[in-house]
């Protein structure tokens, strides 16, 4: 029993860093980096009946009020619960940011910027979200448009990547797998009649989908939600019996992507590496996209030159090659740090330091048995100064003013994508970084 | 009447400052400062000390290294605010050691001594959340027009070329270092001129003159515009900070040109160490690294209880 709890603490801290991802998306949203009309629809939804997921009254009020703050006390919900909430909190939030006719980045209501989260975090978000758009685009575009196509979301959590992706590209199914908590939160932000986030799902949204006024109500509903292209379904990434759970809404011959944002360097090293193959061994023509982060290594293999530019797509930057500041590689005691700093708040990341480079996070694909050829890696140091179009970039620096250019590089080094096909080969512009 | 000693003690174990307290420093302080050239001419030996960053439990660190002021001449490069959780402590100990010891500590502007970036990076935040107004950090504002530009170190035997110290670097505007003397300084950090470039320009190794900034302030300098300015003002050597380097500091351009950092383990994340420069009566050049420590300071509550991360 008391082993359950503490392992429940533990689930509950992976859970609150999906929080974190979506405060700072909503940061660089309305900063004006991204533009992801589902954000401002989803939050109130989510703070709702993430309240409602706790039975302690006190505990629920509190959850409430950091939520409220974790989302720069822009969401303004009263206590009660009811379907106007949220459509409140949204106009509170849209009433003085008209799409189109204000300067974005100017939000009025954020008079004083730094309510937000800082620069240097709203740029590597942007450089996160940027990145794996990129390569999930690339994966769609080269299907034929009668190609059927499925993604994989492991730990979706609160993206929205599904509401922005599924009405345009028919041709795909997105599968969001998460703990059951999770699942129920959004499946309830989903069904919410006054925020319709059920139309971009294309799900047909009954009536009779009652949603939950309290917290008993709350435990007695369902966490599976389906359509005929989205399924939310709660599974423990660190059971593989899961499978039985998407094999009625899966095809496992279809080109398939699956998506980890953050998501398996939670799970213990063997874990994760029995989900990388269990996935590898059923889906006939897969892809893995991962995005996490590398605690570094005192022996990196990694060279600094190719900063100076390589492959397609790539250019000089003066920042990009600055001999100034000896970052050019991961160096573990940021991973070290990092590690400390996560603990303080209960949160482990077994892969930090054991899958701390992109060296070593390439060979453990490789032992999974993907072919090296096949598999890319990048820093984001590396993805920012190579794979971002010049104009894009410029864009993006004039949206705010970032001091930070070291620790920025040097943040971004401790991040790495990794693009790994089996079954085909993505056809990639974007040249990874040469190990 | 102001007791200093006991305001030191105070802020150095983060008690809260009186806000009258602290306006009375800040006029004091502007009194001290309106007197200083833009170029203040320091004598050796001092210990030159690069980006504090709020970071109060390593500048304490630092003065126990480097032993406290008056025992050791100090000049800060700038930076002291920002970003670390404790800038108005960090920049009211080193106010209270400027009046206490006017001759034995030295502070020069940095780019967020600046009420645009200071509105964004932290210290604002910082004095609103501790004084529930905007005052105090007002207050510190009206002290930053005053800090001076730069500085000059001179052996004490006047032979050896000097050293010339500034926040960020050189200005295509400027040439010589008496050109720096007719600037009015005396306000909010400008967007672009020579004033702006010094507290935001950065040295890069790989450009042959000068080149955009990725900051989007100031310039980018290379090795034969060092070059150019270290001769023309007969000098051996120019230090700065403004850039966080791993190894505390860095010198390139051939010993040309030093970036001292003082903030280790940067925002509680970078994980790296920070040092400062000690120049001896000849100018020798002696640098001490050190590491963080780990702090617990429970009578005013920190912003965070942790770094940020992309989760």
């Amino acid at each position: 029993m008391a082993l359950n709890s503490y392992l429940d603490d533990q689930d509950s801290a992976i859970r609150s860093t999906d929080f974190d991802a979506l405060s700072c998306r909503l940061s660089t949203h309305l900063k004006g980096y991204i533009f992801d009309p589902y954000i401002e629809l989803l939050i109130p939804n989510l703070i709702n009946y993430k309240t409602l997921s706790v039975e302690s009254q006190f505990k629920s009020l509190a959850v409430r009020r950091n939520l409220k703050k974790q989302f720069f006390g822009l969401f303004d919900i009263t206590g009660k619960l009811d379907s106007t909430n949220a459509t409140t909190a949204q106009r509170s939030i849209t009433n003085t940011y008209q799409q189109g006719t204000l300067q974005r980045g100017q939000h009025p209501t954020l008079s004083r910027p730094q309510v937000l989260k800082s620069p240097v975090i709203n740029r590597g978000t942007w450089l996160r979200t940027y990145s794996i758009d990129l390569i999930v685009k690339q994966f769609i575009d080269q299907s034929e448009i009668d190609e059927p196509i499925q993604i994989i979301s492991l730990g979706s959590g609160n993206d929205t990547r599904a509401f922005n992706l599924l009405p345009q590209y028919p041709n795909l199914t997105y599968i969001e797998l998460d703990f059951e908590e999770t699942c129920k939160i959004k499946r309830c932000a989903i069904l919410n009649p006054s925020t319709k986030l059920y139309e971009p799902l294309s799900i047909d949204h009954t009536s009779e989908d009652t949603l939950p006024q309290n917290h008993e109500q709350f435990r007695q509903i369902p966490a599976e939600l389906h359509s005929s292209r989205y399924h939310l379904i709660p599974v423990d990434l660190r059971d593989l019996s899961f499978k039985e759970q998407i094999t009625p809404y899966m095809d496992f011959t279809r080109k398939t992507l699956v998506l980890s944002e953050c998501c398996i360097c939670y799970l213990s090293t063997d874990k994760s590496n029995e989900l990388l193959a269990f996935f590898k061994q059923i889906l006939e023509k897969g892809v893995f996209l991962i995005y996490e982060p590398i605690g570094g290594s005192d022996d990196s293999m990694q060279n600094e030159s190719v900063y100076a530019g390589n492959g397609n797509g790539s250019f000089d930057h003066p920042g990009g090659s600055s001999n100034i500041s000896n970052q050019s590689r991961a160096s573990s005691s940021y991973g070290e740090i990092m590690l400390r700093n996560l603990s303080t708040r209960s949160i482990d990341m077994p892969s930090l330091l054991s899958y701390g480079t992109i060296a070593s996070q390439k060979q453990r694909l490789i032992e999974i048995g993907l072919d090296a050829n096949h598999i890319g890696v990048s820093d984001l140091k590396f993805v920012y100064f190579n794979w971002v179009q010049q104009e894009i970039l410029e864009k993006v620096t004039k949206l705010e003013f970032l001091d930070e250019i070291e620790e920025l590089n040097l943040i971004n080094l401790h991040y790495c994508l990794i693009v790994a096909s089996w079954g085909f080969k993505l056809q990639s512009k974007f040249t990874p970084y040469q190990i | 009447m102001l007791n200093l000693d006991k305001i030191i003690d105070d802020v150095k174990n983060c008690k809260l400052i009186p806000e009258n307290d602290i306006q009375e420093l800040c006029f004091l302080a502007q009194e001290l400062l309106i007197q200083e050239s833009n170029i203040q001419l320091i004598d050796t030996p001092v210990t030159i000390c690069g980006d504090i960053h709020g970071q109060l439990h390593d500048l304490l660190r630092l003065f126990r290294i480097a032993h406290d002021p008056p025992e050791t001449r100090y000049l800060f490069l700038g930076d002291f605010v920002d970003r670390g959780f404790y800038s108005l402590e960090t920049f009211l100990l080193l106010l209270c050691y400027k009046i206490r010891y006017p001759d034995r500590i030295f502070l020069i502007r940095g780019n967020h001594e600046s009420r645009q970036i200071t509105s964004v990076y932290g210290f604002y935040d910082e004095c609103l959340r501790k004084y529930g107004s905007a005052n105090v950090w007002r207050y510190c504002c009206d002290v930053f027009d005053y800090l001076a530009l730069g500085a000059f170190i001179q052996s004490s035997s006047g032979n050896d070329d000097g050293v010339f110290c500034v926040h960020g670097g050189l200005s295509p505007a400027i040439e010589t270092i008496d050109e720096i003397r007719l600037i009015d300084r005396k306000q909010e950090v400008p967007h672009d001129g020579s004033m702006c470039d010094l507290l935001w320009s950065d040295p890069e190794e790989n450009i042959p003159a000068w080149a955009v900034s990725p900051r989007g302030a100031g310039y980018l300098f290379g090795y034969s515009e060092t070059e150019r300015f270290l001769f023309r003002n007969k000098l051996s050597l120019i230090a700065r900070a403004h850039q966080l380097v791993m190894e505390g500091y860095k010198e390139v351009f051939d010993g040309g040109l030093v970036t001292v950092w003082s903030a280790p383990n940067y925002c509680y994340r970078c994980g790296n160490v920070a040092a400062v420069l000690t120049l001896d009566d000849s100018l020798n050049r002696e640098y001490t690294v050190f590491e963080s420590m780990l702090q617990d300071c429970n009578e005013i509550p920190t912003k965070k209880p942790v770094a940020d991360y992309f989760l």
